[in-house]
């Protein structure tokens, strides 16, 4: 049962009633994030709300972290492309103190000088280990091809040269910008009354004050010819990530392209999966990813292999795109897609961590939640003729492909 | 926590919880075998089984039964782990019992086709690599095969490409017949389901497994011995390190004390290790520590990430703090807080039908059923003093080991060799 109610401030929250397990999950979201950055100061949303989460003006770290644990709880920051926010996981007999805590952090924060260069040192270094992972370093290189100097091509961290510049004032205000009751959402997923939550998220939370109101940047990304990189790093596995322009959330082919997704990568029985992996042994990982974004996004292929077979998985990854282009989709497949889309949909809905956030973003996305309930009936009337126009047009533009391989040494 | 269960003539148990409010319900099937059970040329056997299982079985054919359960919408999975083997199906409430008789089929039918055999062996050939690519999970590799050096959890789960790549087929087949028997496999079904029909269907399908004498156990309890200091140099950004030492046995009570001694060691903002590596002399980038409960011996490990030039100053003050809680004891306040924080954990783990199944049907493989419904109970009786011998019982600064891998010193590892092309 999910309802909504508006703080004085107009802030609103938006609250999911769950059963059996007595835990909740306390969410502050906010617009701002980096699809608001630019190349001077990306990683400022995941710095600030890093920060945030350290100390306020009340509390010393030692002593908000005190508090925290001393109620079982975990506190931590989440940001994303087109989301930012701060959680809070508790268990309900907690509420009151829970929601005084995470209020504390939103109302009072503080950017020590100290803390800063500390969580600086930090980014830096994981930005850093980012390069021993293979899976991130194809990934980054891909969105800074893929996106040029737009907002979304870099990794949520920033870069080091961003973050070694952030200074205690740029985070204050940007700070200001997010965390004000024009733009601040709260999503409350858990096994409580709903008038306690009323009550404490009221008592608390009416106290944050207006500000700037978020405006969506709009940033436009040209893809003139297509791009091929191959990386020879220090990797045993060889990738590959091929990605092509896809439809933001609020584009009429979304919904075709989820289903598309699906069929093509999405599963253990996709086009992709079947044919890479079970039919020809090339790859343990591989399949296909269409993150929703607000701006334009990507459906991308993405493949780990032997630097022997790049050619031969190219070569099938282009034989399957083509056919699923020429050939379409037949409606036992797309009948079959949707039922999964809609397990799935169900699956994610388990945990009050899943809950708060996926009505916390579609809140933010200006979808609202009740949408919930609309995608599943738009995913429904998703017909074969749908997914070949939406593929048609997807790939028929410009792709972006990225291949590491190991060392030539 | 009610939870049912039912032994069958055949020694197969099945683990039943019924949970009125899911919309999803789980079955998981667990094998007690895994890498434990692998002799030095089998490495990697039971991962490689565990893969093949999904490829094919007498109702089942080639991949049928995974795209017949995301084609009603349900999620199926595997994994291979030391101790046991786990298969699982999520779905919608109402698939229970087509769940039930895919699985028992698989289970009991596999067909082990060479064709399947040689194509699965290219993508767990290609798992391992991937696998290994990863800086932590070569430590956690490299950590085991230094903290057990009798017992079989030293063996490696993900194993080795050249056993993979020469395992015949009949070598498969022997060891999936000594392990999946029905004395060895417990079935776990969790979600809102009439249980009489489950109970019944699991008779009929699971139940009619012939009945075989069970394996050997295998040999998994560790003799304390001096820990070693490794330190390994590789293409790595920054300093990786688990550090740790043995800990109690699946069977001892002291694996309660375990939980609560290990979280106020390194778990969370308050944690001594976090506190003063992390906050106070930022030594780390990161540090956590937790207590891995193994069929047999387990143990305690630390991981931290570091600036390489932290290593001898993380290693000592990781020996500093465990000294500290031996000579000085730890707060009433830290005891609590550690279990508040555990209760917590166990409330979140029984939040998903697939959860509260791997939850249970481990316990009950283990042979230690009770611990789920207990386990707070025995938590609340913790003491100080607990923590404190357990400490002294486990630890002592010879006992430690640190294996370290950290960035080459004569490469510059921003090295990268690019060349781009425009395609037309």
């Amino acid at each position: 049962m999910i309802s909504s109610f508006i703080l004085k401030n107009d802030i609103k929250v938006i609250f999911s009633k769950t059963y059996e397990v007595d835990v909740v999950a306390l969410k502050v979201f906010t617009p701002v994030s980096v699809i608001n950055e630019s190349l001077d100061n990306a990683g400022i949303s995941y710095i600030t709300s890093r920060l945030m989460t350290r100390s306020t003006k009340n509390r010393s770290n030692e002593i908000l972290a005190s508090d925290i644990e001393d109620i079982g709880a975990q506190l931590y920051s989440f940001v994303d492309y087109d989301i930012s926010g701060i959680g809070m996981i508790f268990l309900c007999k907690y509420f009151n103190r829970a929601v005084e805590i995470l209020s504390d952090i939103i109302l009072n924060p503080t950017f020590h000088d100290t803390e800063l260069s500390f969580e600086k040192e930090n980014i830096i270094a994981s930005l850093n280990s980012r390069k021993d992972i293979i899976g991130r370093v194809v990934y980054d290189e891909f969105i800074k091809l893929f996106y040029h100097k737009t907002p979304y091509a870099m990794p949520v961290l920033g870069t080091i040269k961003t973050v070694q510049k952030m200074n205690f004032k740029s985070l204050e205000q940007w700070y200001k910008y997010s965390y004000n009751s024009s733009n601040i959402l709260i999503s409350v997923a858990g096994n409580v009354d709903k008038n306690i939550v009323k009550k404490y998220i009221g008592k608390y939370f009416s106290l944050v004050h207006n500000g700037l109101k978020f405006k969506t940047p709009i940033f436009n990304i040209k893809h003139s010819k297509p791009i091929k990189k191959k990386i020879y790093s220090k990797f045993n596995q060889s990738y590959i990530y091929l990605g092509f322009p896809a439809p933001s959330i609020y584009d009429i082919d979304f919904i075709s392209i989820k289903v598309a997704n699906i069929i093509l990568g999405g599963k253990m029985s996709s086009r992709l999966f079947i044919e890479l992996r079970e039919n020809l042994g090339l790859a343990y990982e591989v399949g296909t990813i269409y993150p929703s974004r607000r701006e334009m996004s990507y459906f991308a292929i993405y493949i780990g292999l032997d630097k022997e077979n790049i050619d031969l998985a190219l070569n099938k990854i282009n034989k399957i795109l083509k056919d699923f282009y020429t050939l379409g989709v037949l409606e036992q497949e797309l009948k079959d897609a949707k039922m999964y889309i809609k397990g799935l949909h169900a699956m994610n809905k388990q945990t009050v961590n899943n809950q708060s956030h996926y009505y916390g973003w579609l809140e933010i996305i200006g979808k609202g939640h009740e949408y919930d309930t609309k995608y599943l009936k738009d995913i429904d009337k998703i017909s074969t003729k749908n997914i070949s126009d939406a593929i048609g047009k997807l790939f028929s533009k410009d792709s972006t492909t990225i291949i590491i391989s190991p060392h030539l040494k | 926590m009610l939870v049912k269960t039912v032994k069958y003539k055949n020694g197969l148990t099945l683990v039943l919880k019924n949970c009125r409010n899911n919309l999803i319900s789980a079955i998981a099937v667990f094998i007690k075998v895994g890498s434990i059970n692998e002799t030095t040329f089998q490495s990697g056997l039971s991962h490689f089984l565990e893969h093949l299982m999904f490829k094919g079985s007498n109702n089942y054919l080639g991949n049928s039964m995974s795209r017949n359960v995301e084609n009603m919408g349900g999620c199926i999975n595997a994994v291979t782990t030391k101790g046991y083997t786990m298969y699982y199906i999520s779905a919608q409430k109402n698939k229970i019992e087509k769940c039930i008789e895919m699985l028992a089929d698989t289970i009991q039918n596999p067909l082990f086709s060479q064709d399947e055999i040689d194509k699965e062996k290219k993508v767990v050939i290609e798992e391992i690599k991937r696998y290994l690519d990863n800086p932590e999970s070569m430590l956690y590799e490299k950590f085991y095969n230094t903290i057990y050096t009798k017992s079989t959890l030293k063996n490696s789960v993900i194993g080795k490409s050249q056993i993979i790549a020469n395992i015949s087929r009949k070598e498969l087949y022997n060891y999936y017949k000594t392990y999946y028997v029905p004395g060895n496999i417990i079935v776990v079904a969790v979600g809102n389901f009439n249980e009489i029909k489950v109970k019944k269907l699991v008779g009929e399908t699971f139940g009619k497994f012939y009945e075989q004498s069970l394996p050997i156990e295998p040999l998994i309890v560790e003799n304390i011995h001096n820990g070693e200091d490794i330190i390994e140099y590789g293409n790595v950004e920054i300093g990786y390190m688990l550090s740790g030492f043995l800990g109690p046995n699946l069977s001892e009570t002291d694996m309660y004390i375990a939980d609560i001694a290990v979280n106020i060691l390194g778990e969370g903002r308050t944690s001594k290790l976090y506190k003063f590596l992390y906050e106070k002399k930022h030594l780390v980038f990161s540090i956590d520590a937790f207590f891995m409960i193994e069929r047999g011996t387990g143990n305690v490990c630390i991981m931290s990430l570091f600036d390489p030039k932290n290593i001898e100053e993380v290693k000592n003050e990781i020996k500093n703090q465990i000294q500290g809680i031996i000579e000085n004891g730890v707060t009433q306040k830290e005891l609590n807080r550690a279990k508040l924080s555990i209760k917590m954990n166990l409330s979140l783990s029984f939040e998903t039908s697939i959860d509260i199944a791997e939850r249970l049907g481990y316990w009950y493989l283990m042979g230690n059923p009770s611990f789920v419904t207990k386990y707070v109970q025995k938590l609340e009786k913790i003491t100080i003093e607990d923590i404190i011998h357990f400490f002294k019982k486990y630890y002592s600064s010879k006992l430690i080991s640190n294996i370290a891998l950290l960035p080459k010193l004569d490469i510059y590892n921003n090295e990268i060799y690019s060349e781009k092309k425009n395609d037309k």
